[in-house]
Parts: structure tokens; C-alpha cells; sequence
């Protein structure tokens, strides 16, 4: 009797430490294997060799025009070429300007306009229609007219991505007010806190992780915004290098440009991520 | 549930009478809400304190949306734009699905395109716009192909999380069944996977529009993009915003259709409930 539960403990124990993933069950011994680590990196090297070295046989062998779907090794050759003549860093500042204050607008903004929607009720039904409407809109439909209102220059782009960013900061940032813990609040009243200290010292501070979620959504969301509104109407940018470069057939450099949109895209995405884990501990787990 | 209501409970003893105003509390400050700000608009418009040329009014948007509604041209317009994202959603679907579970559920295929994925999905895929143009041309075969982007990558990964995440216990009971992994794919593994597929359709819906605009915008002949800037580029505002009400309404209508769908298939996500 005693030998089958503890049998049976055994079972569980090793059922439940054993959650991994489904397909590594497949390979008993893997866990063990030497090997383990590295095929990660095998097959991811060897995905990214099939891809391009097929792009660049495809290319070579004429089977598509070369003007249009040019070849890593033209790729690699075009940006280095812009690198080493500096014709890409005015696009990448512009681009960084742009996004940078169109961000910390909407931070600016954002954070505050959340935190106080989330701690009045009855602000946050008045403004709760708006914000849906606004959240479901594709707001790069507005770009015609934010660039009729402001022009093609710099004050246009960093609205732009004010408005695609502010929105999704406010609703993050409400939710985390909303969803501070019940228990919180009753430590703090049995304190005799006041409603000021309770805001300050609970809920702001368990906020910052859905501040954070807001932030990282806001900033894929802004990429698109600045790029859109410099594929639009600009003279300058990471946006208006891709395009331009599109419309006179220089394929080669509107992958260049593509390429750093997306190490840019990865690099920000990363940043946020990594903040966002040091907070995970602040962060209520919702069920 | 919060901690809020809680709070406003302990504090404040609310008189049950029959008609209790918490309860449409919500309702009539959001009407308040919704009415005051078209209010101002239209008031401001016509006080001349906001700009009726950059801003327009409510009621000259809907003059204009009657009026538009009532041309042939909006109807071509429309058309196109909702076969743009009919197209390119309903591939990106067909196609995101299959993908998704294939690459979850075949360890070596997701190291291969991890990488890609990756770096695809950090990508705003608007910035592909250009080049598609340059192969597909101004018809509406290079918006399809933004939208199709734009979707897929919202439904692929969420489709792959989700059978990474099949709960271990469904997968032990399949075995101890003797389930052959061709049973366990299908009726354990798949089924598992459809919330996550679903919030994936929603977030690709989002994505999808913005394809289409997008597209429109940059290079296209016809299409609801091509109205709001001609009628941006005529400073015909009223129309403009009529054109962006447009997708504001597509958009909620979209999105709350696929939250319906979700929450349908809500009961079925594991993890969740369990912890």
C-alpha cells in the first residue's frame, strides 16, 4: 500500500517538473544531449541560408528582373555604399527625431490622461467612447489631414505618431489603475491613508507594469505611424529613403532601408521588453 | 473586482431606491460625453473658433456622407477597398492557420523560421509597401498583399504560442489512451490552439485595415484611401473625415465580431483557468 502512493507521488512529481513543451517530449534524451543548445542555432542558420541563398540563385539565374527583386549580395553592397558615403544617417536622425518627441508626447500625455480615466469613474465614461472609437480606428487614415492641418514637416510626423500612440498608452495605463489589487486599497484605508498618498505610493506605482505593456504596444505602433507619414509627404527619413528609392526602381536600397527598420523595430521592441521584465514582479497575477 | 468599487462601497453607503443611478451611470456619461464633444465641434465650427476648414463639422460629415453615399464612384471605392481586405484577410487566414500549427508543432521547421518570423514581426510591414508596389503595381493585387501581411503575422504567432502551450495533462491522458500523434494533433492539439487563433484573428483584423489604408494611401487608384485624399488634397474635410468614419465603424464592427468569437472559444484556453 505504502510502496503504491509512493509510487504514485513519484509519477505525479515527475508529471508535473516535466512541462516542457510538446515537441521536445518527442526526443527523450534531449534534454542531456550535447547537441540540444546548437540545433536551435543549426536550423536557424541553416532557414536563413535556404532564404537568401535561394533569393541570391534566383537573381543571379535572371529567373526575376534584378531592378526588382535585387539579391543579398546587391543588398549588402547598397548599404554598405550608404553607410560609407553617409546618404543614410540624416534619414536615420530625421526618422529618430521624429519619433522620439512624437513619443514623449504621448508619454507625456498619455500617462497622465490613463491614470486619471482609470481613477474617475465617471471621467472614464465619457471618455471611454472616444477612446474605443479612436482604438478602432486605423488612425494612419488620418495622416491626409494631419498633413493638411500641419504641413509636411517635422510637426506633422511627431502628431502622427502622437495619435497612434497616445491611445493605446491611455488604456494601458487605466487598466493598471483598475486593476490594482482590492487588498491594497484596504491596507492603505486602515492606515488612514489619504486618497492623495493612496494614489501616489499603491496604485501609481502598481500601474508601471500595464504603463509598460502600453509602451511597448505604443511603440510598434509609432513605427508605422512615422514611416506612413513619411512615405506620405516628406523630403527626409528612413520612410521617404524606402520609398524614394521604390519609385526610381533601386530595389537593393529599399531592402537597406527595410532591414534597418526592422533592427530598429527589434532593438526598441527589446529595450521595452527587457524594462518590462524588471517590473514583472509588480505585476498582479491576473487570472 | 477591482479595487475601486470596493473602495466607493466602504466609503459612500448608496440609498437603494428603485431606480439606482450607478447603474446607468455609465450609459448617460457616456452619451454626456459622446454629445458634448460633437457639440463643441459643431458649436466651435460655427463660431468660427475652430477651423471649419481643417476640422469640418459633425453635421457638414454627415451632409457629405449622404451626398457620397448617393455617387456611383463611392460605391466603386468602397468596393475595392472591401475586396483589399476581403482577399488579403481571407488568405492571410487560410494560409496563417496551417502554418502556424505546423511550425508549433515540428520543432526543427520553427528553428528555421523563428529567425524570420522574428524579424518580419518587428517589422512594420507597411515599410514594404514600396517594393510590393514596384512588383505588383498599383491595382488592388499590392494592397492584397499588404493586407495578407499585415494579418498573417498577427494570427501566425499567436496560432504557434498556442501549441506550444497545449496543457501537458490533455497530452498525457491522449497517450495513456494510446492516441497515435496524428489523434493527438487533431483532436487534442488543434482544438487546444483555437482561442489563441482567435485573438489572433482579431489583432490581424486591426492589422489588415491599416493595410488597406495604408496602401491606399501611398499608391492606388481607387479605393476609400484614394477618397480621403482627394478629398484631403480639395480641402474637402467633411468628406475626408467621412471617409476615416468609414473605417472607424469597420473597424469596431470587426473587432467586436471577432471579440464575440473569441469569448466563445474563450472556455476552451487551458492555462488560464487552471491557475
Amino acid at each position: 500500500m505504502a510502496g503504491s502512493v509512493c509510487r504514485r507521488a513519484e509519477r505525479t512529481d515527475r508529471v508535473t517538473t516535466q512541462t516542457t513543451a510538446l515537441p521536445r517530449s518527442r526526443h527523450p534524451g534531449s534534454t542531456r544531449s550535447p547537441w540540444m543548445p546548437s540545433e536551435r542555432i543549426v536550423f536557424g542558420i541553416l532557414g536563413f541560408i535556404v532564404v537568401l541563398g535561394a533569393w541570391e540563385a534566383i537573381s543571379r539565374l535572371g529567373l526575376v528582373k534584378k531592378v526588382l527583386l535585387s539579391s543579398p549580395s546587391l543588398i549588402l553592397e547598397a548599404g554598405a555604399n550608404d553607410i560609407a558615403s553617409g546618404v543614410i544617417w540624416p534619414h536615420l536622425t530625421a526618422t529618430g527625431v521624429e519619433f522620439a518627441l512624437g513619443f514623449g508626447v504621448a508619454l507625456a500625455t498619455g500617462i497622465p490622461l490613463g491614470l486619471a480615466i482609470g481613477w474617475f469613474r465617471r471621467l472614464r465614461y465619457v471618455v471611454d467612447p472616444w477612446l474605443a472609437a479612436v482604438y478602432a480606428t486605423p488612425t494612419v487614415a488620418l495622416i491626409p489631414l494631419v498633413i493638411l492641418v500641419a504641413g509636411i514637416g517635422l510637426t506633422s510626423k511627431v502628431i502622427v505618431v502622437w495619435l497612434e500612440t497616445v491611445v493605446v498608452v491611455a488604456v494601458s495605463t487605466a487598466a493598471g489603475v483598475r486593476a490594482t489589487e482590492a487588498r491594497y486599497y484596504d491596507i492603505a484605508r486602515s492606515f488612514r491613508a489619504s486618497k492623495r498618498t493612496t494614489f501616489l505610493t499603491v496604485v501609481l506605482p502598481a500601474s508601471i507594469p500595464f504603463i509598460l505593456t502600453g509602451v511597448r504596444l505604443g511603440v510598434g505602433r509609432a513605427l508605422v505611424g512615422v514611416i506612413v507619414s513619411e512615405f506620405i509627404a516628406s523630403n527626409v527619413g528612413i520612410g521617404f529613403y524606402i520609398s524614394y528609392n521604390g519609385t526610381v526602381f533601386q530595389s537593393a536600397r529599399v531592402f537597406f532601408g527595410i532591414i534597418l527598420l526592422g533592427l530598429i523595430g527589434i532593438t526598441l521592441g527589446e529595450l521595452v521588453r527587457r524594462i518590462e521584465r524588471r517590473f514583472d514582479v509588480w505585476r498582479p497575477a491576473l487570472a | 473586482m477591482t479595487g475601486r468599487p470596493r473602495l466607493k462601497l466602504l466609503s459612500r453607503d448608496r440609498p437603494r431606491g428603485q431606480w439606482h443611478p450607478a447603474a446607468n451611470a455609465q450609459l448617460l456619461y457616456g452619451l454626456a460625453g459622446v454629445l458634448g464633444v460633437l457639440a463643441v465641434w459643431e458649436v466651435g465650427s460655427r463660431t468660427g473658433l475652430v477651423s471649419n476648414l481643417f476640422f469640418s463639422r459633425p453635421t457638414a460629415i454627415i451632409v457629405a456622407g449622404i451626398e457620397e453615399v448617393q455617387l456611383p464612384r463611392f460605391w466603386v471605392d468602397f468596393r475595392a477597398s472591401a475586396t483589399e481586405f476581403a482577399v488579403g484577410y481571407g488568405i492571410a487566414v487560410l494560409l496563417a492557420v496551417p502554418v502556424g500549427l505546423a511550425v508549433g508543432w515540428y520543432r526543427r521547421l520553427q528553428y528555421a523560421v523563428d529567425p524570420w518570423l522574428n524579424f518580419l514581426n518587428a517589422l512594420p510591414r507597411v515599410a514594404l509597401l514600396p517594393i510590393l508596389v514596384v512588383w505588383f503595381g498599383l491595382g488592388l493585387e499590392s494592397k492584397i498583399v499588404i493586407v495578407f501581411l499585415g494579418a498573417f503575422f498577427s494570427i501566425v504567432i499567436p496560432t504557434i504560442q498556442g501549441v506550444k502551450t497545449v496543457d501537458r495533462r490533455y497530452l498525457d491522458v491522449a497517450r495513456s489512451f494510446g492516441a497515435s500523434r496524428r489523434r493527438l494533433f487533431t483532436s487534442v492539439v488543434a482544438p487546444a490552439t483555437v482561442p489563441f487563433t482567435t485573438t489572433g484573428l482579431r489583432f490581424g483584423v486591426a492589422r489588415a485595415l491599416i493595410g488597406v489604408v495604408v496602401g491606399e494611401l501611398y499608391a492606388a487608384t481607387v479605393g476609400l484611401g484614394v477618397m480621403i485624399t482627394r478629398a484631403g488634397a480639395t480641402f474637402q474635410t467633411d468628406r475626408m473625415l467621412f471617409g476615416v468614419l468609414i473605417f472607424t465603424i469597420a473597424g469596431v464592427v470587426a473587432v467586436e465580431a471577432l471579440r464575440k468569437v473569441e469569448r466563445y472559444f474563450e472556455r476552451w484556453r487551458p492555462a488560464q483557468q487552471a491557475a
